[in-house]
């Protein structure tokens, strides 16, 4: 906690040295203590903090204080509380800066599977068949439980979450319960995630209710124009391009590491919808021959690229 | 895990040794002027007033419970007196709920002000951490607060395990409050309302007994006995005297039907004030100050020529 005595010498404009040095060293023990994230401190990365992120980050968070006029009615706290308004405080930017990097980052599929794990170990009996973790809502039997992930999702509905974190997790909570009422048995908990984060669709500004575009008629050949829409169903602006990259390497090899640098989105989320999208392509149609298969390609690849161009 | 929580769950003073850093003049200037341009006003007046609902308050950060320990806490408070003071065997006793600023906690139907202008930040008023506490812990009066300033937050913004383990933590550092009655509640069921003197000092109070019962039945010789190894006045059965406990007066306590009195001797420039800050009128006697009728509660002697003070209890 902060040195009443040093948070008034702060505030009457007499910061000492030792103040100082006692408010940066506070600001780095507590990050130490709590392990928050480095990367709430502009431009750093890692996982272990030092001096020059402590001082970063206290600056950063005297220069919040004073942009969102937390100091305007500070003649109403008393001298014996202002050292732990300013650590409640410090606490309140930090959480409030995760939030805004979490936001930036989007879903991450990880993230998503921790909570579904989460609210079914929670809410939900969980039980080990085979060393594979299901879970019921009632204890029902596991051999008696069948189900197609895939047909299930079309019935269900998508639950679009935007900045806030509670309604991620009510949601999260809420397509839990939605798959388990479905199947009406037990589900394999890593099915489960797979199905959740497919119900769930990160929104970021309001067009949400933009639909995915109609396929052209420009395909170069009609005989694959069904196939073609029913493999990039789902696919708007943002994937195509991703997958561009990532599957079809038009711009180069591209690691994991270069699409998260490129997009900013996770790595275990990037992962799971290349894999996703490379399923779905290969699902939706087996070439007759090697010609075929080419043709096949070339025209996924530009179906993709209308799309990547088009402003959905 | 959230931020927040973590926080409130993790306690424990921070070791800032452990982070020895070296700073530049540079640096401090540069905080230095952030702050200058921010034309932040500090300071304000103490006042002392009656305890009434309605009051936010600030809590003492270290108060002796009536077995005499001392009890601490890092996390300063702020609470809100839900009802009137009542009197408790003669004690002071109101409900206060704890306030937060920690508003992004605040669950469905949770009271919440916006108002900045009451304790400096907007707030959140922890009704289901509603808590008895003695008056006595209550420091500085921060202002009033009317029902028409909370709003009810209707919306989930927060997930519900988070505000769960919020609450939890919350009630968990609240029985810092509520300890001053349930100690007071042990005290009278253990010793039947016995009267005794606490001194404060240290960890642990030092507590003088009255021998009301010891003074019927017992012939002078065998009293004057057992009063000498308690410290009491044999000359008098109902009298608390403490001298030689590092103090620079002689203190004695007495029981009367319509309150209590207290004595101070040599007479000196000692002032006697009760826990709502008021001075009270001495008689002054044979080089002696007496004070009475004195309530039970919380006094503070202070002796103006060593500039000392010394925290008592009549319970």
């Amino acid at each position: 906690m902060f040195e009443n005595q040093y948070i008034i010498e702060i505030l009457s404009g007499k910061l000492s040295y030792t103040g100082y040095r006692s408010i940066v060293e506070t600001v780095a023990g507590m990050a130490r203590l709590h392990q928050w994230p480095v990367n709430i401190c502009t431009g750093y990365q890692g996982e272990t903090w030092t001096a020059e992120m402590a001082k970063e980050l206290t600056h950063a968070f005297f220069e919040w204080m004073i942009v969102k006029d937390k100091l305007k009615y500070l003649y109403k706290i008393p001298e014996s509380y202002l050292g732990y308004y300013f650590t409640q405080m410090l606490v309140s930017f930090v959480a409030d800066r995760i939030k805004c990097i979490q936001e930036e980052t989007g879903l991450s599929y990880r993230k998503c599977a921790e909570l579904v794990k989460g609210v079914c170990k929670r809410d939900y009996e969980t039980l080990l068949v085979e060393g594979k973790e299901y879970v019921s809502a009632n204890g029902q039997n596991v051999e008696r439980c069948a189900y197609d992930k895939e047909k299930i999702l079309e019935y269900l509905p998508k639950y679009h979450v935007g900045n806030e974190a509670g309604k991620l997790k009510a949601s999260v909570s809420m397509a839990v319960e939605d798959v388990l009422n479905m199947v009406g048995g037990a589900v394999a908990v890593d099915d489960m995630c797979d199905m959740v984060f497919d119900m769930i669709v990160y929104v970021e500004d309001d067009n949400r209710h933009e639909p995915v575009p109609p396929a052209s008629d420009t395909i170069v050949d009609s005989d694959y124009h069904g196939i073609v829409r029913m493999a990039l169903n789902g696919v708007d602006s943002t994937l195509a391009k991703m997958i561009l990259d990532y599957l079809f390497q038009q711009n180069g090899v591209m690691s994991l590491t270069d699409m998260e640098n490129k997009y900013h989105v996770p790595k275990s989320t990037i992962h799971y919808k290349m894999e996703k999208a490379r399923n779905k392509i290969a699902q939706a149609y087996v070439p007759d021959n090697e010609q075929d298969g080419i043709n096949y390609l070339k025209n996924i690849a530009e179906r993709l690229d209308e799309i990547a161009n088009s402003k959905y | 895990m959230n931020v927040i929580v973590d926080f409130l769950q993790n306690t424990a003073p921070l070791n800032e040794s452990l982070y020895d850093m070296s700073v530049e003049m540079s640096e401090i200037e540069e905080v230095k002027v952030l702050f200058r341009n921010a034309h932040v006003e500090l300071g304000r007046l103490a006042m002392t007033a009656q305890k009434h609902e309605g009051q936010i308050w600030t809590v003492k950060s270290r108060y002796y419970d009536y077995q005499g320990c001392l009890q601490q806490t890092n996390r300063p408070y702020m609470v809100l007196l839900r009802s009137e003071v009542e009197m408790v065997n003669g004690v002071a006793v109101a409900r206060a709920c704890p306030i937060s600023p920690f508003v992004d906690m605040a669950a469905h139907e949770d009271l919440v002000c916006k108002e900045e202008d009451i304790v400096g930040f907007p707030f959140l008023l922890e009704e289901w951490n509603e808590q008895p506490v003695l008056t006595e812990l209550l420091d500085v009066l921060i202002g009033n607060c009317a029902d028409s300033v909370f709003e009810k937050k209707t919306c989930i913004t927060s997930d519900q395990a988070d505000v769960e383990a919020f609450r939890d933590a919350e009630v968990r550092l609240a029985a810092y409050l509520s300890h001053s009655v349930v100690s007071l509640l042990e005290y009278y069921e253990s010793t039947q309302n016995r009267c005794a003197l606490d001194v404060m000092g240290g960890t642990t109070a030092k507590t003088v007994y009255l021998n009301e019962k010891l003074a019927d039945g017992f012939r002078r010789g065998k009293y004057q006995a057992y009063a000498a190894k308690a410290g009491n006045n044999s000359g008098d059965q109902k009298k608390i005297t403490v001298a030689d406990w590092n103090l620079p007066y002689q203190l004695e306590l007495r029981k009367r039907e319509e309150g209590h009195v207290i004595t101070i001797s040599p007479v000196g420039p000692v002032t006697l004030v009760n826990q709502d800050g008021i001075e009270l009128k001495a008689a002054v006697a044979d080089n002696r100050m007496v004070y009475y009728p004195i309530a039970k509660g919380l006094y503070r002697i202070s002796d103006g020529n060593n500039r000392q003070s010394q925290e008592i209890r009549i319970k």
